[in-house]
């Protein structure tokens, strides 16, 4: 399907829909974080399809970002798990590759693993190595690198999965909530699947088979017989038609829409399956799309506290301090290494109560105090009032606040580098602005 | 602060520029005549000239300049600018940049501060090169975009002109004397101080005291009057009656007490060494009340800690703890008390049928030391940590209380296993043995990993060695600590003052050596800053640390005051860092 009525038909600008710096946002902002006026720019000047290769492909990391992620193992070694969101958060603010980042953090809901149960920051920090290794890549690829990972072993009880006494903990969960969703495999496939993972362990951090306790006889999964083991487990998860409708429809809430239609979860399914679940390639059509691009999916989205802090640092280029910003991010509701359960975070409206945006407003504010923009009005050269009112509405509302806070804004006076400072602050407390 | 000290010096020479007379005969002024007898702290420097250009000697010598904690503090492009500017400044007036700065320290400094509704400060400078000053202001006035305004009364009718900095300062000369205040009307009051129309502080009793007090060749000096200070905190509610936490409430509470009954405080520093700086200060108030008695305890005769191998610094104090915390219900507000008596609760889980208060304290009489050393281990934990030994007197003449802390010790060793077994953490072995005669229960663990966590800086041990029980996280500090107690039984030596804080240098600076890939990456996380920059500021205060020979600090309280005396010892730093002398970790 590649017609008119295609969805995922590549994105053509066009007067109802230019490509310009609202569009160049959106699609920074859903692909990545809040971008900078400069991303900006540089994306308005580069078109769509170059931007997007940009952002799947990635560019050669920064040299902040490289020596960040060096830190990571001695961090973890040393069991500190505050640190080691500090240190995750900080490679997000700094890296050139922000929808990788994007992706890991997605993965890392999506296989969510809890250090409460796991009990080491170096085997969190190993299975975030691995999802960082396979987020674009195959999706069959990660799930078997995930069905080995030691976090996830112990997270899971994979340890107590042997033969004759099957653990159908991880079993349950490689359907419900990694492959298929609710009502798409039999307690049957279930139980069978449990006896294919027998034997996979951990042991002191790395993966081991135990041949001993593995159960080697004949399984029946999905109507399919044989003496499967976990690696036939995930393919033939992976070759039912749920699969790449449920994958499809994770990706589409991600980056696209909340609720995404029957119509675009087909056509990405579609995309998925010829792909061989190619997670890359299916970004890479899907970002370049027309639904991408659809005035009804743009801010429609409430982003993770992690996506709106980041976010917040990066556009207006802040010198961020790794523990601030996880401390404000967990009293958003979210703390890195330990989701709430074996769902992940709920995400969307679930991120917004009354507590948790009194928080995203406090941290807007303090981003905003008085004198924080100075750097950002000298770095782009803003020489009045008008230019620091038109940089704020840029990089924050998209270049189209709404009447009333256009207003507030016109009403704001002083030098570029308050009234930008005020300007931000106006516009980073607005309603608007909690939607990406 | 230094903003505010490189202003007012640029006021003081900018006045001087525009308005400097011609130099009084006789005798120069007094700084301090021309402070208003209503300040609430005054500060003076003497001969402050002659002490830059001996620090800047001093700074030499020790090789300052070319060291990492010179190029991370002192090469930043902040400093490079400012450096630069006081240099061409400088220059203008035929000297350098520290030949400015002695002269705009001058011959005499005081200043004062009024606390009305805000902070209200005059500062006074009698200058000795007054061509100097002279030049530096041609250059400086410049700059500083200082304007008239307006003049007060002189002496024989002849009007003294009042320079406004942008209105943030007011400056004049007077006798040859730079004022410079934070506001018109302290100026006024400040030259009619000094002309003698109006109560001048050096004509004050509190300048007597000073002056009675303070050796006359201490280089600088502080009064304070802490009752008005102490009567505008309390009326805002900012000074409180007790000391909320418990074991800061034991340690300082004597000190607070003559703090909250005294009407002044008064300091001085005094050079006393070619490398060495003293700063005392003297705390004079009501007599002790009885709840308070556990406070003024005599010393235990020292056992020398100095001689311990890779010895860091040691805190000891001197309480009465029995009558301390018999009076607790007195000294503590009631959060504390309540933290205090689970903390009792908790003891008393370990001790079994012996009560802290009323079985173990009565005996603990003198002073319980802290002590920290460096310790070595067969692979260094992350973050590497020193030994600590806690050391106090014990009056247990048959052993009784010494095989009770021992059991307690067994529980707790027992309990913290079982904790870390919950934790899949490596758990402790339990030995006992003797050292030089004495029981000792010591702890280790049966395998070391090749990257040990913090846990394997604590192997703690203990036991009674004399009349003194040792609590120590290492065995070897715990043997180091037995020696030094056994030798000093031996040979006692003078009491030293009851409360004391030392800090070596050099070790401190081989520990965070030690820990310096963790600190770089802790200040990258916890600043934002790139690698190159954390590891600058890193490496600069490793730097300035091995210029520290060694920093003191004694307290003596009495029954109606409290002495304090803080000393602290420069010296060159090594070629290279040594490794700590100490034995091996078991």
């Amino acid at each position: 399907m590649n017609g008119a009525g295609d969805p995922l038909r590549p994105f053509a600008a066009s007067s109802a829909t230019p490509w310009d710096h609202a569009a160049a946002t959106h699609l920074l902002r859903r692909a990545g974080f809040r971008p900078t006026m400069q991303e900006i720019e540089r994306a308005v000047g580069a078109g769509v399809d170059a931007t997007v290769d940009r952002l799947v492909d990635g560019e050669p990391e920064a040299r902040r970002a490289s020596e960040l992620d060096a830190l990571g193992d001695g961090i973890a070694r040393r069991g500190e798990l505050d640190r080691l969101r500090a240190w995750w958060l900080q490679r997000m603010r700094y890296t050139t590759r922000p929808l990788h980042a994007r992706l890991a953090l997605f993965w890392h809901g999506h296989f969510a693993t809890s250090d409460r149960k796991v009990k080491s920051p170096t085997l969190m920090l190993a299975q975030l190595r691995t999802i960082e290794a396979h987020a674009r890549g195959p999706f069959g690829a990660m799930l078997r690198a995930m069905s080995r990972d030691p976090a996830m072993i112990v997270w899971l009880d994979g340890d107590e999965n042997v033969r004759g006494r099957p653990n159908e903990n991880y079993a349950r969960e490689l359907f419900e909530l990694f492959t298929l969703g609710v009502g798409h495999y039999s307690e049957r496939d279930v139980h069978e699947t449990a006896r294919a993972f027998t034997g996979w362990h951990q042991r002191r951090g790395t993966f081991a088979f135990r041949p001993r306790s593995h159960d080697g006889g004949d399984k029946t999964i999905f109507g399919e017989t044989g003496p499967f083991d976990g690696d036939d487990a995930v393919r033939l998860a992976l070759a039912q038609p749920a699969a790449s409708r449920f994958l499809a429809a994770k990706l589409l809430r991600e980056f696209v829409t909340p609720t995404p239609n029957e119509v675009l979860v087909t056509a990405l399914a579609q995309v998925l399956w010829e792909s061989d679940f190619d997670v890359g390639a299916t970004l890479r059509r899907l970002l370049k799309s027309t639904a991408m691009f659809d005035p009804a999916h743009r801010r429609t989205r409430i982003p993770s506290p992690v996506e709106f802090v980041v976010g917040v640092a990066r556009s207006l280029e802040i010198r961020t301090r790794g523990p601030v910003l996880a401390r404000a991010i967990a009293r958003m509701g979210q703390r890195l290494f330990e989701p709430p359960s074996v769902e992940g975070w709920p995400g969307h409206r679930h991120w917004l109560d009354s507590t948790t945006m009194l928080v995203r407003l406090n941290a807007a504010v303090a981003a905003t105090a008085p004198g924080s923009a100075d750097r950002l009005a000298r770095r782009y050269a803003l020489r009045n009032s008008a230019a620091a009112r038109r940089f704020a509405t840029t990089i924050a509302l998209d270049g189209a606040p709404s009447t009333a806070l256009a207003e507030r804004l016109h009403a704001l006076d002083g030098t570029p580098s308050a009234v930008l400072a005020s300007a931000l602050r106006i516009a980073l407390t607005a309603p608007e602005y909690q939607l990406a | 602060m230094l903003g505010t000290l490189a202003r007012a010096a640029t006021v003081a020479l900018v006045t001087v520029a525009t308005a400097l007379p011609a130099a009084a005969e006789g005798d120069p002024p007094r700084a301090a005549s021309f402070l208003p007898a209503n300040v609430s702290v005054a500060i003076g420097l003497r001969d402050g000239d002659r002490h830059v250009g001996a620090f800047r000697a001093l700074l030499e010598e020790l090789g300052f300049e070319k060291s990492d904690a010179h190029r991370a503090f002192f090469r930043t492009p902040q400093i490079l600018g400012a450096r630069i500017g006081l240099g061409l400044l400088a220059a203008s007036a035929g000297t350098d940049e520290w030949g400015a700065i002695a002269a705009a320290a001058g011959r005499d400094v005081a200043i004062g501060i009024r606390w009305e509704q805000r902070a209200r400060v005059i500062a006074v400078l009698v200058p000795r090169d007054a061509t100097t000053v002279e030049l530096l202001l041609e250059g400086v006035t410049r700059f500083a975009g200082a304007t008239p305004d307006g003049t007060v009364a002189g002496t024989d009718d002849r009007p003294i002109a009042i320079t406004s900095v942008r209105g943030r300062a007011f400056v004049a000369t007077c006798a040859g004397v730079i004022l410079v205040a934070t506001d018109r009307e302290s100026l006024a009051d400040a030259i009619a101080a000094g002309l003698g129309r109006a109560p001048s502080f050096s004509g004050s009793a509190a300048h007597d005291t000073v002056e009675n007090t303070v050796p006359t060749d201490a280089a600088a000096w502080a009064w304070a009057d802490v009752a008005t200070l102490r009567t505008r905190l309390e009326r805002a509610g900012r000074w409180p009656t007790r000391i909320p936490q418990p074991l800061a409430a034991f340690i300082a509470g004597g000190w607070w007490h003559h703090l909250s009954s005294t009407d002044r405080v008064i300091a001085w520093a005094l050079p006393t060494a070619p490398r060495r700086l003293t700063v005392e200060a003297r705390v004079d108030g009501d007599a002790m009340p009885s709840s308070h008695e556990g406070f003024v305890a005599p010393a235990s005769p020292d056992w020398s800690a100095r001689e311990i191998p890779g010895y860091v610094g040691e805190v000891s104090v001197t309480r009465d703890w029995a009558t301390l915390l018999s009076n607790r219900e007195t000294l503590l507000d009631r959060a504390g008390a309540g933290t205090l008596a689970k903390f009792l609760t908790n003891a008393g889980n370990f001790l079994g049928d012996v009560d802290l208060v009323d079985d173990v304290l009565p005996h603990v009489r003198g002073t319980t030391r802290v002590v920290a050393a460096e310790q070595t281990f067969e692979a260094t934990p992350t973050p590497a940590l020193p030994a600590f030994a806690l050391v106090t007197p014990l009056a247990d003449g048959d052993g009784r209380l010494a095989r009770q802390l021992e059991k307690a010790a067994q529980i707790a060793f027992t309990f913290i296993n079982y904790q870390a077994m919950q934790q899949k953490r490596p758990t402790f072995m339990m030995d006992t043995g003797r050292y030089r005669d004495h029981r000792v229960l010591s702890t280790f663990f049966d395998e070391t990993p090749a990257t040990p966590p913090i846990r394997f800086n604590f192997r703690p041990a203990v036991a009674r060695i004399a009349d003194h029980y040792v609590i120590a996280t290492s065995r070897e500090l715990l043997e180091h600590v037995a020696d030094r107690v056994l030798d000093a039984t031996r040979t006692p030596a003078p009491s030293p003052p009851p409360d004391r804080l030392a800090i070596i240098g050099a070790p401190v600076a081989r520990l965070l050596r030690l820990n310096r890939e963790q600190l770089v990456t802790n200040r990258m996380l916890d600043e934002g800053v790139d690698r190159r920059r954390a590891a600058r500021t890193v490496d600069g205060s490793i730097a300035l640390l091995d210029f520290l020979g060694g920093a003191r600090l004694a307290a003596t309280t009495g029954d109606r005051g409290t002495r304090l005396a803080f000393t602290i010892d420069l010296t060159a730093p090594p070629q290279t860092p040594t490794p700590p002398s100490s034995g091996s970790a078991r």
